[in-house]
Parts: structure tokens; sequence; C-alpha cells
């Protein structure tokens, strides 16, 4: 079979494509991480700012967290389980969902999909505010459960999308030979399917834990008073004028992202595509 | 001799498509059941609906007796490899074979697994991931599986078509070896004719949903129950003359009332034969004793003939 892939050519294209995207958002992080180390007089003081930092303090970090420690850990953990809410939920309920779906015709299982993907066509802004009086009725404003639901709104219909083709390229007769080996249907689900799935649910929870962390309309609205990191971020930069606190902040989010990133990017490159089976 | 298997009028219709015309069967207990038949003719569709993943659309099916035809298969306690083995990619060999028995609560699995490892020869790949190991062995993986909890009958759908040739002979005697020690009774489908003919007790003939014949092989190459079974049975369809059939080496060449037209010749083995046509236009297959080139006319006698009667 020739590929485009196996082209000498069209592996240049890819790595200049790459260089250029890696540019585009290591600039920014770049920027971020000179502010947060470099002393302010040569980068936030300074009329023109340097893009080469000569001297470097630890002071601004130290600063940032010493006064702050409290209210920074709360934003921290709030997001964490926000985050882990979103993702374990948008997993689970994305599987089953999925399942179902990869049982239907191929056109009738797209419309579905396309159908829930108009859900989120609906600007969050439109709806974050009946969100809110209901969730105020409900108890549930302010807390990490309500906001985490809010968000699964948004995350939902991508991840069925991501767990629905994964399921659909499973061989059909895996299944059926678990349910002929003595596998009632819930055990042929979990001890045979997921397994199998698990490469998309993990891809699905990553996406949804990281739509999540960063996550602004709903949990302005939703959790003002006591904010998700984003939103403790947002108030010092702005609100507050605190440039030098965001970016140290900013950087203590950008960590988990590379840790969660890092922990399953080897579970979801899967290989069981290459398991010698076919149909 | 109990009755172990048995079809009651059973019909599969797939939209408006109908691959199972109104199948009745009974395949006896111990026995090797070969159903053989061209591609596309329901044989694997048949297979599900012993086994239980698909429902017949009508009629029954019983397992010693019992009605089945609404129980799920894992309720069935039969054994099936389908054509590419379906072994869990996500598992290795070893608990491949045991998931069977964890699914039946059994205990001792890792003895058991290992015991019919032995008998299979497979007992050095237990570690391996099952992309680890060749085709022939994911054969007898996938046969390890099916026979680990000992069900009531195996049904194998076309198991030994992904093998290369040298394989395939080697995993046909052995299959029969297996069936022959465990006493079982086998559901086994192919297209192949050699497989059919070394394994079948009884062979089913099936086209469009239907049986033409069910016999020992033997007899559907001898007495073929339609013109259809004597055209399919057989390394060369039988010759028809005067709608009368004969096989090559029923008709001895050199003199007789019968003639056709050389128009190629094939030796298999040390037997050499001749294609030709008659002056009717009919396909003839021969067995010649000696060279004939081509475009040459041959007499020939037919000794034996097989009377389809007034059939098609
Ligand atoms: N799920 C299905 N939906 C619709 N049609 C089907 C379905 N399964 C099988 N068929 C049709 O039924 C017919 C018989 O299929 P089946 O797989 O039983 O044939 P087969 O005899 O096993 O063929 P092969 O030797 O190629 O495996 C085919 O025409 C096929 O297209
Ligand atoms: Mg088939």
């Amino acid at each position: 079979m020739v590929s485009e892939y196996n082209n000498p050519g069209s592996h240049k294209y890819f790595f200049i494509i790459a260089l250029v995207f890696s540019i585009i958002v290591l600039i920014p992080m770049y920027v971020l991480v000179i502010i947060a180390f470099a002393v302010p007089s040569q980068t936030i003081a300074a009329y023109y700012p340097s893009l080469i930092p000569t001297k470097f303090t630890l002071s601004n970090l130290m600063h940032a967290f010493s006064g702050y420690s409290s209210i920074l850990e709360a934003a921290f953990i709030k997001s964490l389980i926000t985050a882990t809410i979103v993702g374990a939920l948008a997993a689970f309920l994305g599987f089953h969902a999925s399942y179902g779906l990869s049982k239907l015709p191929v056109r009738l299982s797209s419309l579905i999909i396309s159908v829930l993907f108009f859900s989120t066509m609906i600007p969050s802004l439109t709806i974050a505010i009946p969100i809110s009086v209901s969730f105020l009725k409900a108890g549930l404003y302010d807390s990490a459960l309500g906001l985490a639901l809010a968000q699964e709104l948004v995350v939902l219909p991508m991840t069925i999308f991501m767990i629905t083709g994964t399921l659909q390229s499973l061989p059909k007769q895996i299944e059926l030979q678990a349910r002929v080996d003595g596998a009632g249907f819930f055990q042929s689900l979990y001890s045979v399917i997921f397994p199998l799935a698990l490469p998309g649910v993990l891809a699905a929870f990553l996406l949804s834990w990281m739509m999540s962390w960063d996550e602004f309309t709903f949990a302005i609205i939703l959790s003002p008073v006591h904010p998700t990191l984003p939103i403790l971020i947002y108030l010092d930069s702005t609100a507050r004028g605190n440039i030098l606190y965001a970016s140290a902040f900013s950087l203590i989010v950008t960590i988990p992202v590379i840790l969660i990133t890092m922990a399953l990017s080897k579970f979801i490159k899967g290989n069981y595509m290459a398991s010698g089976l076919t149909g | 001799m109990t009755v172990k298997l048995e079809l009651k009028n059973v019909t599969k219709i797939y939209g408006k498509h109908k691959v199972i015309n109104d199948l009745s069967l009974t395949v006896e207990q111990g026995e090797f059941f070969v159903i053989l038949g061209p591609s596309g003719t329901g044989k694997s569709t048949l297979l599900k609906m012993m086994v239980g993943i698909e429902q017949p659309t009508s009629g029954k099916i019983f397992i010693d007796g019992k009605d089945v035809t609404k129980l799920p298969p894992n309720k069935r306690n039969l054994a099936m490899v389908f054509q590419n083995y379906a072994l869990y990619p996500n598992m290795n060999v070893f608990n491949n074979i045991a998931f069977p028995l964890r699914m039946h609560h059994r205990t001792n699995i890792s003895q058991r697994v290992r015991e019919v490892a032995e008998k299979l020869n497979i007992s050095d790949i237990l570690g391996k991931r099952v992309n680890q190991i060749s085709g022939g062995q994911q054969q007898r993986v996938a046969l390890a599986r099916a026979m680990v909890r000992k069900p009531a009958m195996f049904l194998l759908d076309e198991p030994l078509s992904n093998l290369d040739a040298r394989v395939r002979f080697s995993a046909r005697a052995e299959l029969k070896r297996i069936q022959q020690e465990l006493e079982q009774t086998f559901v086994f489908v192919t297209h192949d004719q050699k497989e059919a003919e070394a394994l079948g007790d009884r062979v089913a003939v099936l086209n469009k949903g239907e049986f033409q014949q069910i016999a020992p092989y033997k007899e559907l190459y001898e007495n073929p129950a339609n013109p259809w079974v004597g055209d399919f049975v057989g390394d060369f369809p039988m010759n028809l003359v005067d709608g009368k059939g004969f096989r090559p080496e029923w008709a001895s060449v050199g003199s007789g009332d019968y003639s056709m037209v050389v128009e190629s010749m094939e030796s298999i083995g040390d037997v050499s034969f001749i294609f030709g046509s008659d002056s009717n236009g009919e396909h003839i297959v021969l067995r010649a004793p000696e060279k004939y080139p081509i475009g040459t006319t041959v007499k020939y006698t037919v000794n034996r003939f097989k009377d389809f009667g007034n059939q098609p």
C-alpha cells in the first residue's frame, strides 16, 4: 500500500507544520515564564520589556505564594475536583451512551451525534444564568459538583463522538465471542469491550479534564465566591492588576495539564488495532 | 444415540433477503457434521442461529430436546470458533483460554488451561500476546478456548481457511484427532471440498438457504441428489450427457458411442485429465491414459451413469 505517510516529502511538511504550531504555542508560554522568573524591572516594569532578560529571581513566585497560598490552594483544589468530576463523568456517561450509539446504523448514530453538537452551539453565557438560578434552589451554586455538571454539557457531545468512533472500529465478533464464551451482557461490556475502548475513553477523559481545567464562562457565573484557578488568575490580573501574581499562578495552571497528558498518553496510543484481527 | 441438535423449519430473513429458507436438520451426538456450500449461501448465519447470536425469523432450535430458540448464547453451553478466531486482543494467550472458565466461575483455572494447552501444543506461548503468534497458533488458541470448559458441542466457522496449505493439512488432521478423542459433537462450516471429505461423518450441501443433500461425502460424489450437487461436489463438475451424469473415472477413453473435441489437458499428480465439449456444447472432463493434441476428437464409453430422472 502506498500511503502519503511513506512519502519522505510529506514528512518534511509535517515537520514544518509541527514547528510553526509549536512556536505559536510556546511563545506565550515563554513570556509567561520570563515574567515569572525575571526581575520586574526588566519585564512588566520596563518601558521596553526585554525578551531575553538577564537577571532572574525567585522572589516573584515567593511573594505570590506566601501571602496568598491558602486562596491559591483552595482554587487549585476546586479546579482539580471540578475537572476530575467532569472527566470521570464524561468517560462514564460517554462510554455507555457511545456503546448504544455504536449499535445503531452509522447514518443514524452520526445524525444523533450532530444533534448533540447543536446543544453546544448555544452560548454558555445564555444558559449559565438560568442554570445559576436553579442551582441556587438546588444548593449546587458555588459548588464543584454543580460547576462540573454545567461544564459536562459542553464536553459530552465531543466525548461521545470520540468514544463512538473507537467502539465502531472494534471487531464485532469479539463481543459475540464473549457472549458465546459465557459472558452475560454486562460482563462482556465491562470485561471485554471496556478494556478495548480504553484508549478512546482515556482520550475523552483527558480532553474533558482539560476543557474543564481552564473553562471560564460557567466558572465565573456559577462559582464566583470560591473561584476556580482560571477565575482567580483573571481576578488577579485584571481586577487587582497584579500581573506578577497572575503569571506565577498561570504556571501553576499549566503544570497539571502537562503531567496528566504525559501520564495518559502511553495508554491512549494503544496498539489494539495491531492485534492481527479483522472484521 | 441421543439427539443433540435439531433445527425445525428455521427461516432467517434480513430485510427482504431470505437467507435461510425453512431448514430442518438433526445432528447426532458425537457426529462430525459438515456444512458445505458456496460463499454467501447462509452458512455463517446458520451457525450464528445455532449458537444464539442471531435469532431465527421463524422456526425452532432444540439442544438435547430442549427448546433453546430464545436462549442467549451464554446459556447454551456451546463453543464457537469464528472464521477469524476473534481472540481477545487485550489479553495474552493464557487469559484468552481462561476467559470462558472465569465467565463460568470454574475453579482450578490455571491447571485446566495448562492441560488444554498441553493437548494442543501451545504450552510455550501462554505468556505471549495474541498478536505475537502465528496464524496456526492463533487457530489452536481459539480451539483451546473453545475446548477448555468442555462444552456440549463445537461450532466451527471455516476455522482453517486462514492457514496456508501445509499448515491447513496438519490442522485438519489434528482437528479430526481431537474430535475423536473428545467424542464431542462438531458442526463445521466450510466451502472447501477436501475439508468436507476428510472431516465429515455427514456433509450437508447448502445452497441459497436450502439443503440440497445431506449424506456422507462419498455418497454426495457418487450419488448426488440433483445436478446442482453433482456440479458443485468433486474436483470437476459432473459431466452431463442426455440428462444423465457421470464422473471422469466412470468413462473409458479410446472408443465408444460418445465423442468430444479436446480443448485442454491438465495433470493432477500422476493422473491426466482432458477437457473438451461434445456436439451439444456440454463441457466434458475425462481421465486420459495418454496425451491428446488439442483439437482432436476422442471417443469414449460411459460405464456407469447417475440418472437424475426428470429433475431440472
Ligand atoms: N446482519 C446481516 N444483515 C443483512 N444481511 C446479512 C447479514 N448477515 C448476513 N447477511 C447476508 O446473508 C447472506 C448469507 O451470509 P452468510 O455470512 O451466512 O454467508 P456464508 O455462507 O457464511 O458466506 P461465506 O462463505 O462467504 O462466509 C449474505 O448474502 C449476506 O449478505
Ligand atoms: Mg461465513
